[in-house]
């Protein structure tokens, strides 16, 4: 099958500056692809060469199998419609006016307006929830409403080929969801190529998705073969987490704020569990310094966050005791670190031997609240020693920053 | 803006003929349609009234016509017919016929002048094929400002004749006579090709890349529209000198009353371009002393335009 859109080896360049090279992407009927990508690396130049306002200088779009050029203008306004960034408008049309402009290419120059083009109009107002704001006038509807608008418009045009380009930027959460939703609901009647600049928007919404990078495409594929964290991390050049959108199944991406640990970060172990440690270990994590944990049962939520925080931690599996060989490693670790936090977790049989392993160690140790003990004293009494061995005794995590940072 | 916007057009269109009869009867000469020497208003009213009468209105069409496409192709509303250096040619080229050839082909030196300035500033902004709205803008001004030293040099070291520029650049119908309206008659023929473009020119108000998106040929609308309209106004620069403010004014005031539509906005202010200056020029023929027309406009209109922008906040 011919794709309906494809570029072969397209380059483009402003001056010296190459902002596409050798860009290459065939795009099937009925798909909704979304184009990502850091500022900068050329997505809406590559949307602007699909839509001929830019001549690549090599290579070639081929719009149904003809070469884009072989368009006359309005031939090429009937296949391909577009929705730019911002649009304003010079003067006060109304948006009924705004939206019949979409019959342009297909009417005479002096030919009036039939009851089909009135139609049609009404058709894509009604599609786009705008038809209430018909007589309002385009300068004066709000920027959710005017995108909708102007969506209306090129659905007017009735293109096989939809592109957009940060269609929701500048939009409340609520308006970028309504806008997407329109645009999905249009495939797969209509292709919709977009350039976005949310990840997870684009994740839940596209079917395929192009990873940009400096001109050239990272990767393409589904969201979950694309969105992941090293393709993020090469193309964004920054941390992400991919968790499973719960609700969706569809890939999420959550930004790990912070700084990098570098090698002169001190070394903070934290001994957590049942979830009292997970605000600490992000916390540490966010001001740089090289955190350890453990040890930690696999199916523990603290478990969960030093994972997804990439931090070295001692698992043992799910409601299993703790084994001699992790307090061996944990001693190592112990050792190793510069300073230990120990938050307030519940202590049984199993996790106890994270609290004997301090007790030999001259490592500062810094304690965070008590938690229950399950242990018949025993923890109790372990807590004791450590205090009067040393420990400190602070009360929250605001707190512990302030030692950390004295 | 009006709830029917097109009966604006047959209003205009009774106003402006009334106004013909009107005027025609007004005049410095005290004579009027109820003189019985019949051989006398013949005269006077065929041969110089109406012509005069026939020339404001034309040209009255061809500013606002011309300043409506200006602003429409700019995508602003403080553009007029002159923004690309046409007047300043235009009075350069009749500056230079007042004082080396005592006035002669002075229509003619003005046509020259003012379509030559505009042709320069069109291949300054070409680049690659292309013509940047904005670059056309600037160039307008740099080669206006360039052309405009030139003009004070003439007119400084013109002496006796400088009473005779100032006159003209002000702009009048003082002497026109039927040849002089056969020329302005090309006014309304170059004004359908504007108008056959006024769709064109709604869609350039989304801007030019959306244009494109939409099937304009933009850059053969601009040149063409450009083309044309400077065409208008370096005809009606030969004819009756730099008349102001017609071509800022009117399609400003008419696009509150029609919307901006180009299909009604283009013929209203062409409508009402003729009334105004028809009637401009009959205030400034009627005068203790006949006073240059563009005086009179600038006096009558600026003054209006204040008033409306107050009263509406948005233009």
């Amino acid at each position: 099958m011919t794709p309906t859109i494809s570029a072969e080896n397209i380059s483009i360049s402003y001056g010296d500056h190459h902002v596409i090279e050798q860009f290459s992407l065939a795009v099937e009927q009925g798909g909704f692809i979304g184009i990502l990508g850091p500022n900068g690396c050329g997505k809406t130049t590559f949307l602007r060469a699909l839509s001929r306002i830019l001549k690549p200088d090599n290579g070639a779009v081929f719009i149904e199998g003809l070469d884009a050029q072989s368009y006359d203008s309005r031939t090429l306004a009937k296949t391909i419609g577009c929705v730019g960034q911002e649009t304003d408008v010079a003067f006060p049309f109304s948006v009924r006016e705004i939206v019949l402009m979409g019959r342009y290419p297909h009417i005479g120059k002096l030919a009036p307006l039939s009851e089909t083009d009135l139609t049609i109009a009404d058709e894509a107002m009604k599609t786009t929830n705008t038809l209430h704001l018909a007589d309002r006038l385009i300068t004066e509807v709000s920027g959710g409403e005017r995108q909708r608008v102007l969506i209306a418009r090129t659905l007017t045009q009735q293109p096989k080929i939809l592109l957009l380009d940060e269609p929701t930027s500048h939009l409340d959460i609520n308006h970028q969801i309504d806008i997407m939703e329109l645009i999905r609901d249009l495939t797969p009647k209509i292709t919709v190529i977009g350039v976005f600049h949310d990840l997870n928007l684009a994740s839940y919404f596209c079917d395929r998705i192009v990873l940009m990078k400096q001109g050239k495409i990272l990767a393409v594929g589904t969201p979950a073969e694309v969105l992941t964290p090293e393709k993020i991390k090469e193309s964004f050049s920054v941390r992400m987490m991919a968790t499973t959108h719960p609700l969706t199944g569809k890939p999420y991406l959550i930004p790990e704020y912070g700084v990098q640990p570098t090698s002169n970060s001190s070394h903070i172990h934290v001994i957590s569990g049942g979830g009292t440690g997970t605000e600490i270990l992000y916390t540490l994590c966010l001001h740089g310094f090289f955190v350890s944990a453990g040890v930690l049962a696999a199916n523990d939520s603290d478990c969960l966050a030093a994972v997804k925080l990439g931090l070295e931690t001692i698992i043992e599996p799910p409601f299993a005791v703790v084994s001699d060989n992790s307090v061996k490693k944990l001693k190592v670790m112990l050792t190793n670190a510069d300073k230990i936090v120990v938050t307030g977790m519940p202590i049984g049989n199993g996790n106890l031997a994270n609290l004997t392993a301090l007790t030999d160690i001259p490592t500062p140790i810094y304690l965070i609240g008590e938690g229950k003990d399950y242990t018949d004293g025993e923890a109790t009494r372990i807590r004791r020693t450590l205090i009067k061995n040393g420990a400190v005794v602070i009360s929250n995590v605001t707190a512990l920053m302030k030692i950390l940072y004295e | 803006m009006l709830r029917h916007p097109i009966l604006l057009l047959p209003a205009l269109l009774i106003v402006l003929l009334i106004s013909i009869v009107i005027t025609t009867c007004i005049g410095v000469s005290g004579l009027s349609l109820l003189t019985f020497d019949s051989e006398m208003i013949h005269k006077l009213i065929f041969e110089v009234r109406l012509p005069r009468i026939i020339g404001a209105l034309l040209v009255g069409a061809g500013l606002a016509a011309a300043g409506c496409v200006m602003q429409g192709l700019f995508r602003n509303p403080m553009a007029d017919p002159y923004i690309i250096g046409t007047s300043t040619g235009g009075a350069l080229g009749a500056a230079c016929a007042i004082v080396f050839l005592g006035g002669l082909l002075m229509p003619l030196f003005a046509f020259i002048g003012a379509a030559a300035s505009t042709i320069t500033v069109y291949i300054i902004s070409q680049r690659n094929g292309r013509m940047g709205v904005e670059t056309l803008l600037l160039s307008g001004i740099a080669v206006s400002l360039f052309l405009s030293a030139m003009l004070s040099f003439i007119m400084y070291m013109s002496g006796n004749s400088l009473h005779q520029i100032m006159f003209w650049m002000m702009g009048g119908f003082w002497n026109m006579y039927w040849d002089d309206v056969g020329l302005a008659l090309l006014i309304p023929a170059a004004a359908v090709i504007l108008y056959i473009f006024s769709r064109d020119l709604n869609v350039m108000a989304l801007g030019e890349e959306e244009a494109i998106h939409l099937g304009v040929n933009t850059e053969r609308t601009k040149k063409i529209l450009l083309m044309v309209s400077t065409f208008i106004t370096a005809i009606a620069v030969s004819i009756s000198g730099c008349i102001g403010f017609v071509g800022l004014i009117i399609p400003h005031i008419m696009r509150i009353f029609t919307g901006p539509d180009h299909r009604i906005l283009l013929p209203a202010s062409m409508l009402a371009g003729s009334i105004l200056l028809m009637w401009a020029d009959t205030f400034a023929r009627t005068m203790p002393v006949e006073i240059p027309v563009g005086i009179i406009t600038a006096f009558l209109g600026a003054p209006f335009f204040i008033y409306l922008l107050r009263r509406r906040t948005r233009v």
